[in-house]
């Protein structure tokens, strides 16, 4: 119990970082349930204003796809224990994610991140929709 | 009789104890302002949100209002109900012309009403508020100097945080601030201010962990009226606060510094493929 209210913390807390400074869940449906995708990772950018992923990914056509995934905050991150360690080029991961509000449009806002051994990274959005960023 | 007694030791121990606890929450310096403060709730604007919690604004006021475009808010489109429209208009980043977006400082009161961490330091004539957001170091002169005036504030003046000068009025430190340029907004929701704006601020110690913040604007040339702030608040930063990396990320590798070339990477790769849908 005491952890799961941790945990809920830790979520509603990487929300509020994340949108400190760029108001960025405008870009992302975070209204309707989160997608997976799984591929593999191309570049994990440990970077300012926030982490980002790349993740190629095979659609329904064969054809790879590089999908642009956006995380929260480096200060945000660290205070959970990841580091620019916890995902590397070439890793198979599956993401869970809302999707950018432009139809087709390979980008999206993280929920979290499986590593292949089966450990749930980079958590930043809830896995459930509806829940908009603390904008005020 | 000897649980009884028992009893009334233990009741007796509790009292000086919780007494003892009371007496070291409340013993503070309240001109001490120094430690690490954090203003992690609360409202990021000024006042409020409603209509009548922003003054009437001049005819330059609105244009600059007008001028810009936030991400944040609610949405552009959104219906008002009673909201000022100035909270209402929020863009997708990619169309927005915040300035922080391009790395430009946050100017105050912006970077003070941002939640993350700060230390305080107070020196001979001098208080130093350290921000981790952006790295910026702000002092306030308290060595009995007055405002720049005149040549003074001109050649102060066009600058991103202006100059602050404090003294203590009882047990409330007042600050006041001029001398700024006009690319800052005062919030996240793209308020405007000109380059005549004064700040004032009003800082008092309430009890051993929380400081009171207050700040009034005015700027007659945007505002027909000062600006005043709802009370706001500065929390003490727990111990357990304290990481590997410093306080909060205060210090290490996370800076929090605002890199032009990594912003506009991010926005290059991220921020705008996703809200224009481009690549």
């Amino acid at each position: 119990m005491r952890l799961s209210i941790a945990i809920c913390l830790a979520g509603i807390l990487a929300v509020v970082n994340g949108y400190a400074h760029h108001g960025t869940g405008i870009s992302y449906d975070l209204t309707t349930n989160p997608i997976t995708i799984k591929g593999t990772v191309t570049e994990f950018r440990w970077a300012n204003p926030h982490v980002s992923v790349f993740i190629d990914v095979k659609d329904e056509n064969g054809k790879i796809v590089n999908w642009a995934l956006e995380g929260s905050g480096i200060a945000a991150y660290l205070e959970k224990g990841f580091s620019r360690n916890t995902l590397k080029a070439g890793m198979e991961v599956s993401a869970l994610l809302y999707p950018s509000k432009v139809k087709g449009q390979p980008s999206g806002v993280i929920a979290k991140i499986t590593r292949p051994d089966g450990q749930e990274v980079l958590r930043f959005q809830s896995d459930k929709p509806g829940q908009r960023g603390n904008d005020q | 009789m000897t649980s009884k007694r028992s009893r009334l030791i233990l009741a007796f121990a509790l009292l000086i104890s919780s007494s003892s606890i009371a007496l070291a929450q409340a013993t503070f310096d309240p001109h001490d302002l120094s430690g690490f403060w954090l203003r992690n709730k609360g409202f990021r604007g000024v006042r409020g949100t409603k209509l009548n919690d922003v003054p009437p604004m001049t005819p330059e006021g609105e244009r600059r209002l007008n001028a810009n475009i936030p991400a944040r808010g609610r949405n552009k489109g959104e219906p008002l109900n009673g909201e000022h429209p100035g909270y209402v208009r929020a863009v997708i980043p990619a169309l927005s012309n915040d300035p922080l977006m391009r790395c430009d400082a946050d100017g105050f009161p912006r970077l003070i009403l941002d939640p993350e961490a700060t230390e305080w330091i107070m020196l001979p004539g001098r208080i130093l508020q350290l921000f981790q957001r952006a790295g910026v170091t702000r002092q306030i002169w308290m060595d009995g100097r007055e405002l720049p005036t005149g040549e003074n504030l001109d050649n102060a003046g066009g600058s991103w945080f202006g100059m602050s000068v404090g003294k203590w009025e009882g047990d409330t430190l007042v600050v006041n601030t001029v001398g700024f340029n006009e690319r800052t907004w005062l919030d996240i929701y793209g308020f405007p201010h000109s380059s005549e704006m004064r700040l004032e601020e009003r800082y008092r110690r309430i009890d051993k962990d929380n400081i009171e913040w207050t700040f009034t604007i005015y700027d007659p040339k945007i505002y027909k009226e000062p600006w005043a702030s709802d009370k706001k608040n500065f929390r003490r930063m727990a111990d357990k606060e304290v990481t590997f990396f410093g306080w909060k990320g205060f210090s290490g590798p996370f800076e929090g510094y605002c890199s032009q070339a990594e912003e506009e990477e991010f926005n290059k790769r991220v921020r705008d493929p996703a809200g224009l849908g481009k690549q």
